[in-house]
């Protein structure tokens, strides 16, 4: 069967003129298949997070062309992609502490203005996803309460809620201990094959890389596909 | 709204905010303080304005129709004076609405006309154009359309008034003094909706006088000796007194002398009374009852079945002679229960007054003659405006307002005096008056000199005499009212297109209230005093938005993580923007909200808080002359309106300085920052 593209960059570079002028990335070339997971391995330092900013649109590259959906970034409003295509997990969480588990995870619906009252599908699919991550006995709790963990499967759960294509982890288990990041990383590889979502996640985590379907590796700003594990 | 719940959640005060809730609430207070003041004196100038056009439209009318140069030099109204049927006099408005003909000339009965006497302007069926009857013909046409509209002729005069001011002292002694002005006069406007609002409600001082005036002649009285005035004849009294009382009902009088005499009567058996009695040695003179049980006695007074006695320092009782009469010093308060008047009243004294007191903690009851006492508190029946002397040969007038405040009472007779020329002399004429009523003048163009008189005092005035030289342009003409005085240049417009299609354009001149010379100068000031302070505001509340500003500048550096994460999820700068927009746009309506809040019981309590201030300051805080007995306490719906979408309008511009700034935060900075 053939896979739809969900992502293909081409010819991605990005420059950095402050404090002092730096290359970070050159002429990196990505097609990303439906369905598939990625990992994207490197040393601290060589771009990685701002690889995956920049193929989630929240930084432009400096050149290259980038293409979600086979929308292409540079006439499409880049909040729409965002909003309809794309969903975040990041190592910091990012959750907005003084609402409840349930609203973080309603938060994309509301921004999308779909109807997020008891009942609406939107609503319903939350409240699967919180389930699917084990949190349905914590729908009301204020986020700043729940641990790590528990965070981090609330942003596994808001980056579902919009039933994106593609989602986009940064270090998803960087903040957590290993029997935690050992959980975590089950859960975003089953939910993500669960949910046919195409996955690509930034990692040092051998453990969590080797779980994904390809490897790649970024060093002095190219990208280039492991051939040690797949 | 997504972003309005953003909005508020940001906007609600936490512990780890305490900056920005400070500051949030600072900016409140300082928004809500400016609305405040804002609408409560926009709500005062407003009401102060609406007064005194209510008051210069209800005497002067909104609209007034006043006749031309044209008009006085024409055919139509110069012919009366050579017409026998005219008795060879001018007629004003009134008369030539009432005359049976717009042409009294009779070529066979007058003399001829003078060689360069004006020619009569006839209408197209060869009559003559009567203006008069056609203007209130087109009037009364209007009136269907608009039924609120009313209209009237009016006219005014001079004369020197003089009247007699009699008063009766604390002994019973008469006084009189005597008041000359020389005054306007001015028909009284019947047809005004809010002449009776101008008219002073009458009290009981007025009651008072009336009573005793109604016992007293003053037409014979001496100038020179006011001990003489004469006492009414009975059947005269009877009838004022009678009519005077079926006015109102008496519910508590007062003593008017320092002692008062009392009523065996009124003292209840077995009560021992402290008080003075004084004797010769041999016999008591009078027994004096304190009404404060504190003063210094040298016994007390008890009553029994078998009479008075009097129990001196020692306890001995002394048997009381019903002779010895028993006094109360310092005022007492009567409580009417019952007033029975006989048919026959002889003089006041013959109504007995049944009811209570209270001396000495005691309550006293029984019933006593009206005595030595006066009127503190009555229930006027339903028109109190209107308790007057039934009218004998005197005319009713209207004072202004000043000299009531003067001494001058309803009741005062005197008259007017104006000169006649005869054949061989000025002869002084007088008409008897009396003051039927007080008004307030308001703005009127001659304010305090000007008399409401009926419109036969002027007619007969203007007929005789030639004492007073008013600008007969404006002396005589129709008063339209009708109750929004804003449409008065809708219907001066009106009215202009239907009297030029009439053929009489050219003998009116009509104005607007806008337009009148004694008003215009002071509208407009107003109307210039109210804008600016409009703009004063406006800067105020620029300046006090500018915190929300600061505010919400900090509030996007607080919340850039938040911004950051928003954007992340897909939310473009358009809503970060409205987020902040938002949060503007809610503090100018919390704001608005305070501070109307605090206008409406700041205006609920005007007149304590003035009061307050009158206090602190040692004088009257507003002048009555100028601004009223109180001062207005109606929201301004203006005001409202104003605020409303002023404050919001510029918190939204305040609000947009920082949404800009967190619309070009760039998510990948701060969440890798983050």
């Amino acid at each position: 069967m053939n896979k739809s593209l969900v992502l293909s960059a081409r010819n991605i570079g990005k420059k950095f003129l402050t404090p002092t002028p730096l290359e970070i990335l050159k002429g990196i070339d990505l097609d990303i298949f439906q369905g598939t997971s990625t990992a994207i391995m490197g040393k601290s330092g060589e771009g990685k997070s701002t690889l995956l900013h920049i193929l989630g649109t929240l930084e432009k590259p400096t050149e290259g062309e980038l293409e979600i959906c086979q929308q292409k970034t540079s006439i499409t409003p880049l909040h729409e992609l965002r909003k309809h295509h794309i969903g975040f997990i990041f190592q910091a969480y990012n959750l907005l502490e003084d609402y409840t588990t349930l609203d973080n995870v309603l938060l994309p619906a509301k921004i999308a203005r779909q109807p997020t009252h008891p009942g609406s599908p939107a609503y319903q699919r939350a409240l699967l996803l919180l389930d699917q991550v084990g949190l349905s006995s914590r729908l009301h709790f204020l986020a700043k309460l729940l641990s790590g963990g528990e965070k981090q499967r609330v942003t596994i759960a808001r980056a579902l809620c919009n039933d994106p294509d593609l989602i986009l982890a940064d270090e998803p288990s960087g903040n957590l201990d290993h029997a935690h990041s050992h959980a975590i990383h089950h859960l975003l590889l089953e939910l993500t094959k669960h949910h046919c979502k195409t996955l690509i996640v930034v990692t040092h985590d051998r453990e969590l890389a080797s779980l994904c379907d390809q490897i790649f590796l970024l060093k002095s700003g190219n990208l280039s596909l492991s051939d040690g594990i797949l | 709204m997504f972003e309005l719940s953003v909005a508020l959640k940001y906007l609600i005060p936490r512990k780890k905010q305490l900056s920005v809730s400070l500051i949030s609430a600072l900016s409140v207070v300082v928004i809500s303080l400016v609305v405040w003041l804002l609408i409560v004196f926009l709500s005062i100038t407003e009401g102060i304005e609406k007064n005194w056009l209510h008051k210069l439209t209800a005497l002067n009318a909104p609209l007034r129709i006043t006749p031309t140069e044209h008009y006085y030099n024409s055919y139509y109204h110069l012919i009366d004076a050579h017409s026998s049927s005219s008795q060879f006099t001018l007629k004003t408005i009134g008369q030539k609405l009432t005359a049976h003909v717009s042409d009294p000339y009779s070529e066979e009965e007058d003399r001829e006309l003078p060689l360069r006497f004006p020619g009569p302007e006839k209408n197209s069926q060869g009559e003559l154009i009567d203006p008069v009857k056609q203007a209130f013909a087109l009037l009364s046409a209007l009136k269907k359309q608009q039924p609120d509209l009313t209209f009237q002729d009016f006219e005014l005069s001079g004369a020197l008034m003089r009247l007699q001011l009699l008063r009766q002292g604390m002994n019973q002694e008469h006084s009189q003094s005597y008041l000359t002005q020389a005054s306007y006069l001015s028909s009284i406007p019947y047809a005004s909706p809010a002449l009776s609002h101008l008219i002073l409600p009458s009290s009981e001082k007025d009651l008072n006088h009336l009573i005793y005036l109604a016992s007293h002649t003053t037409e014979y009285s001496r100038e020179d000796a006011p001990h003489l005035t004469l006492s009414a004849a009975t059947d005269k009294m009877n009838k004022r007194l009678l009519a005077l009382l079926s006015t109102s009902t008496i519910q508590e009088m007062q003593s008017t002398s320092y002692r008062f005499s009392l009523p065996e009567g009124f003292l209840p058996e077995n009560i021992s009374f402290p008080c003075i009695a004084r004797s010769n040695g041999t016999t008591f003179i009078d027994v004096v009852l304190p009404t404060d049980r504190s003063a210094p006695c040298n016994g007390s007074l008890k009553r029994t079945s078998q009479g008075l006695h009097f129990e001196d320092a020692n306890g001995r009782a002394i048997p009381l002679s019903s002779r010895v009469p028993v006094y109360v010093s310092g005022p007492i308060r009567f409580q009417v229960e019952d007033m029975v008047i006989p048919e026959r009243l002889q003089a006041l004294k013959d109504i007995q007054l049944t009811g209570k007191m209270t001396v000495q903690n005691h309550e006293l009851k029984g019933t006593l003659p009206w005595f030595q006492l006066e009127v503190v508190k009555a229930k006027f029946h339903s028109d109190s405006r209107s308790i007057t002397l039934p009218e004998e040969k005197e005319t009713g007038v209207f004072l202004a307002k000043h000299f009531k405040d003067n001494g001058v009472l309803l009741g005062d007779r005197g008259y007017l005096s104006y000169n006649c020329a005869t054949a061989s002399s000025v002869q002084e004429q007088r008409l008897p008056i009396f003051v039927a009523g007080f008004y307030d003048p308001g703005i009127l163009s001659v304010g305090n000199r000007c008399i409401l008189v009926p419109d036969f005092v002027t007619q007969t005035i203007n007929a005789s005499s030639s004492s007073f030289n008013l600008d007969k342009t404006q002396s005589n003409g129709l008063l339209v009212w009708f109750s929004d005085v804003h449409e008065a240049e809708h219907i001066k417009t009106i009215l202009q297109d239907q009297f030029k299609q009439a053929g009489i354009d050219s003998y009116w001149k009509i104005t607007t209230f806008r337009e009148y010379d004694f008003a215009k100068d002071l509208l407009q000031q107003f109307q210039s005093d109210k804008y600016l302070f409009a703009l004063v505001g406006v800067i105020i509340l620029i300046v006090a938005c500018c915190n929300i500003i600061s505010l919400l500048t900090l509030l996007v550096n607080d919340k850039k993580k938040e911004i950051g994460i928003l954007q992340a999820m897909g939310a473009s700068n358009y809503s970060v923007a409205r987020i902040f927009g938002f949060c503007g746009v809610c503090m100018g309506l919390l704001s608005c909200l305070i501070g109307t809040s605090a206008a409406m019981i700041t205006l609920y309590y005007i007149d304590s808080i003035v009061h307050l201030l009158s206090i602190l300051q040692g004088h009257d805080a507003f002048n009555t002359a100028f601004f009223g007995g109180s001062l207005p306490n109606h929201l301004s719906s203006h005001a409202l309106k104003f605020i409303f979408i002023v404050t919001p309008l510029l918190s939204l511009c305040a609000g947009l300085i920082p949404a800009l700034k967190a619309c070009r935060l760039r998510p990948s900075e701060i969440l890798r920052s983050e």
